[in-house]
């Protein structure tokens, strides 16, 4: 058995959701910057983001628990799908891409080798028996989130972004089907129409 | 549609945060249903590979 003590696990755990938060913050601002729209399989693999958030935010609330990774695996395994399929619809030369690349590749193929890298790193996590015990994760005095500082700022931090994520894809598809590629915020547009 | 995805996480982490897990669980659940539902609505495109 490998130790890791569960305050450290919770540590890294902090760090991995922070890292998630940097992705999600990344696609936001080439949206912004570049003025693109994402598609929706790209929405998609942000939902699977949020869902690896999620698993994350678990650890961070309760303390680490296998079922908490195995949350974190189903949205990796999901979203590495979603990313998957998008490579493929452009894999061959000729067949076009979607959105502008960043450091030579296209964003959901910087999303597919992001969930590969949950994957291992969720896998890498598991082997640590340690953190799962109770009695040393929350004593009553550390209070929710084990005390830590850089876990509450990092769950906090996801929550603002999982609702920036509402908006925003509520601004761009409306309540309706997302437009496949989007041309501009269909909600926005339809305000000004009406107005 | 995909905005109610990101609404049903955003509910399952709040639900987490107020300790209300087994509700948490079970939105989650719903969300990556509807997200696979989802994919499979949207990944209409033909891929030109051979598989």
């Amino acid at each position: 058995m490998i130790i890791l003590a569960p305050h450290p696990s919770r540590t890294l755990n902090a760090i991995g959701l922070l890292v998630i938060c940097g992705i999600l913050i990344a696609a936001y601002a080439f949206q912004f910057a570049l003025d693109e729209l994402p598609c929706p399989l790209c929405l998609l693999q942000r939902v699977a983001l949020v869902g690896v958030g999620y698993g994350l935010c678990l650890n961070l609330i309760y303390g680490a628990k296998p079922h908490h990774y195995g949350i974190m695996l189903l949205s990796a395994i999901y979203g590495g799908s979603v990313s998957i399929r998008q490579i493929l619809l452009h894999i061959v030369p000729g067949t076009g891409s979607y959105g502008s690349p960043v450091l030579g590749l296209h964003y959901y193929t910087w999303a597919g080798i992001s969930f590969f890298l949950v994957i291992l790193g969720t896998a890498f996590m598991l082997l640590f028996e340690g953190q799962y015990k109770k009695a040393l994760v929350d004593k009553p005095e550390h209070g929710r989130f084990g005390g830590q500082p850089l876990a509450k700022f990092a769950f906090f931090l996801m929550l603002f972004l999982a609702l920036a994520n509402v908006l925003s894809t509520f601004l761009e598809c409306g309540p309706g089907i997302c437009d496949d590629p989007p041309t501009d915020y269909k909600l926005l547009e339809e305000l000004k129409s009406e107005g | 549609m995909i905005s109610l995805l990101f609404a049903l996480m955003t509910i399952a982490i709040i639900l987490a945060w107020r300790d209300r897990w087994r509700l948490s669980y079970a939105v989650f659940t719903v969300a990556l249903v509807l997200s696979i539902y989802w994919l499979d609505y949207h990944a209409t495109s033909p891929l030109t590979i051979k598989l």
